[in-house]
């Protein structure tokens, strides 16, 4: 099971980053069409940008995953153990109440880009572009739930090896 | 003060005392002040594409490219080329490694967007030639730290890119207006190294000759060519910035796995995918931010701010005085991306009003910004260089602090000298 997820949790690090990959091509592309071969391919600027939302997004939940958010202050950093454990819990659980609302809200968006190509692309619905928004929500209340159940497993262990 | 400003900060700071990460506190503010009411649209759903809006940005692409740039120019065979030149051109002054500090981190601004990224790499090489040159390590981590603040001046610069777009200024005006403030800090730096120096009785070392100065010139040209397509590129014209740091990304990748091949396939998945985490850590911010502004705009939070402030003053630099103390205290604690997503919202309108030009309200940002960054409790710069230098932080900030004189002085000449700022983008894009 730990295997499966570790496995899981590698391959959206490997996916976001060949995203990061196609991106820089693309836009490496889209000068060439421009100044090389003189013509412009209108699709490669909003492949681009929805690119750039993706990695934005599920980079924002390998982020929550990892723990490696910017955060402005710790002020919790050398707490009593269980004191930092409950404002840890506290956090993850403002993070999941906050994006359960916005889940609901991005479904919502789902629904309503059905009804909206994108420009360049008529055939690309907005609904799959907006999509990456629940995904990411989803991941991002997951990975706070996996965050809690660390912070409150481990504890035992830790105070056995103190001991 | 109206209740609804009031509200915003008190939310705001709540959620980034409580320890939320920077990103969530600014969505949660956006979306706590929705659901008090403010916004006019019936859904949440337009809130949440506010969030996907903000990132979904062509010039926003300019971020990732640039970071990627620094990275692969931040590697052994490319910053020792730059400190051997910056070496044999400066390090006969006085206090010798100390100017070549400046002047390395100077010219390796000119590739690099970052001001970590330039302690981080760079800051390493510099610091141990210094302590093996037998100049003291509290001194010599000192002047790395403060030095690394031109990087996110001078172009590429992050900061300026994500203030040009939330300010909708030009992008290409505000990175080649950084060029002049970017130097003046490595003049007001070495001059306060020639100080330190005289006071220390550090002796001048002897010219090396023209000739091995051509050689290291030459041994660096490539990597110096880095920086004249990023700026070329934008003062052509032909190029956006966004294109022009798409270029400069693949001559920077073209350097590191063909020609120095320094750069293995395994290093190369290992540098994109940390760009990729970075990325997502900043973008996720200024996303988040798309979200507030909109929602503080409906509630006429800016406009709130604009009566307060004039009410004290109409005249511009008296507020331009205000703002440069509140943006240092900002500094101290906010990342400067995403302070300049919360903050530039709020005082544009003002700055309209009072006719400040944004170039110029750009870089006194950015600049203010950047100090932050070599103060506590948040100072990144200030953290990583004392990890390089293996230095305890409070001992740093002993030697950084007189630093901040010369940043100060600056910032007050950035700030009430608008022409340095505005000159050359004036005369090179002819705004």
């Amino acid at each position: 099971m730990n295997k499966v997820v570790r496995k899981l949790n590698r391959a959206l690090d490997i996916l976001n980053t060949a995203f990061f990959n196609i991106l820089c091509a693309i836009v490496l592309w889209q000068v060439i069409c421009r100044y090389v071969l003189n013509y412009s391919s209108p699709w490669t600027e909003e492949i681009a940008r929805y690119l750039l939302v993706s990695i934005t997004f599920l980079g924002a939940a390998i982020a929550t995953r990892d723990r490696s958010h910017l955060v402005a202050m710790d002020l919790f950093a050398r707490a009593p153990r269980m004191l930092a454990i409950l404002h840890r819990v506290a956090i993850e659980g403002v993070v999941i109440v906050m994006f359960a609302i916005l889940l609901h809200a991005s479904l919502d968006l789902v629904e309503i880009g059905a009804m909206e190509t994108t420009t360049s692309m008529l055939w690309l619905k907005m609904s799959y572009v907006y999509s990456i928004l629940p995904i990411s929500f989803g991941l991002i209340i997951v990975y706070s739930f996996v965050n809690i159940l660390k912070v409150v497993i481990q504890t035992p262990d830790e105070k056995r090896v103190e001991e | 003060m109206s209740l609804t400003v009031l509200g915003f900060v008190a939310i705001l700071i709540g959620a980034l005392i409580f320890g939320l990460p920077v990103a969530f506190a600014i969505a949660f503010t956006a979306l706590v002040m929705f659901l008090l009411g403010a916004g006019d649209f019936v859904s949440p759903a337009f809130l949440v594409q506010r969030f996907f809006g903000g990132v979904d940005s062509f010039p926003l692409l300019a971020v990732p490219l640039f970071m990627a740039t620094g990275m692969f120019m931040n590697t052994a065979g490319i910053t020792t080329r730059i400190y051997a030149f910056a070496s044999d051109l400066v390090g006969h002054m006085r206090l010798g490694l100390g100017q070549v500090n400046v002047v390395a981190s100077m010219i390796f601004a000119g590739m690099s967007g970052a001001a970590v990224a330039d302690a981080s790499g760079l800051g390493a090489v510099e610091i141990r030639a210094m302590t093996d040159a037998g100049y003291k390590r509290d001194y010599s981590a000192a002047i790395t730290a403060a030095s690394s603040t031109v990087g996110p001046i001078v172009p590429p610069s992050i900061p300026i890119v994500i203030f040009g777009i939330m300010a909708e200024a030009s992008i290409g005006s505000l990175l080649i207006a950084g060029i002049v403030p970017g130097v003046l800090i490595a003049i007001l730096l070495m001059a306060m190294n020639e100080i330190h120096g005289r006071r220390h009785g550090y002796p001048r070392g002897n010219f090396v000759g023209l000739r091995p100065l051509w050689r290291s010139f030459k041994a660096a040209f490539l990597p110096l060519m880095t920086p004249v397509i990023l700026i070329g590129g934008i003062l052509s014209g032909i190029f956006t910035p966004t294109e022009a740091a798409a270029v400069a990304l693949a001559y920077a990748m073209f350097l590191g796995l063909v020609v120095y091949r320094e750069v293995t396939l395994r290093e190369y998945l290992r540098m994109t995918e940390h760009t990729m985490r970075r990325t997502a850590e900043l973008l996720i911010i200024v996303g988040a931010a798309g979200a507030l502004a909109y929602v503080i705009i409906d509630a006429e939070v800016p406009q709130a701010i604009l009566e307060l402030l004039t009410a004290v003053s109409t005249n511009k630099w008296v507020i331009l005085a205000i703002i440069n103390v509140v943006l240092l205290v900002i500094g101290c604690f906010l990342e400067p991306v995403a302070a300049i997503t919360i903050v530039v919202p709020v005082l544009m309108p003002l700055i309209h009003q009072l006719g400040i030009d944004p170039v110029h309200f750009g870089i006194v940002v950015v600049f203010n910004l950047v100090i932050g960054l070599l103060t506590p409790p948040v100072g990144l710069v200030l953290f990583v260089t004392s990890k390089v230098a293996d230095l305890p932080v409070g001992k740093l900030l002993k030697a950084v602090w007189p630093f901040y004189i010369p940043l100060v002085l600056g910032l007050l000449a950035v700030t009430y000298l608008p022409g340095l700022v505005t000159f050359l983008p004036e005369m090179l894009l002819g705004r």
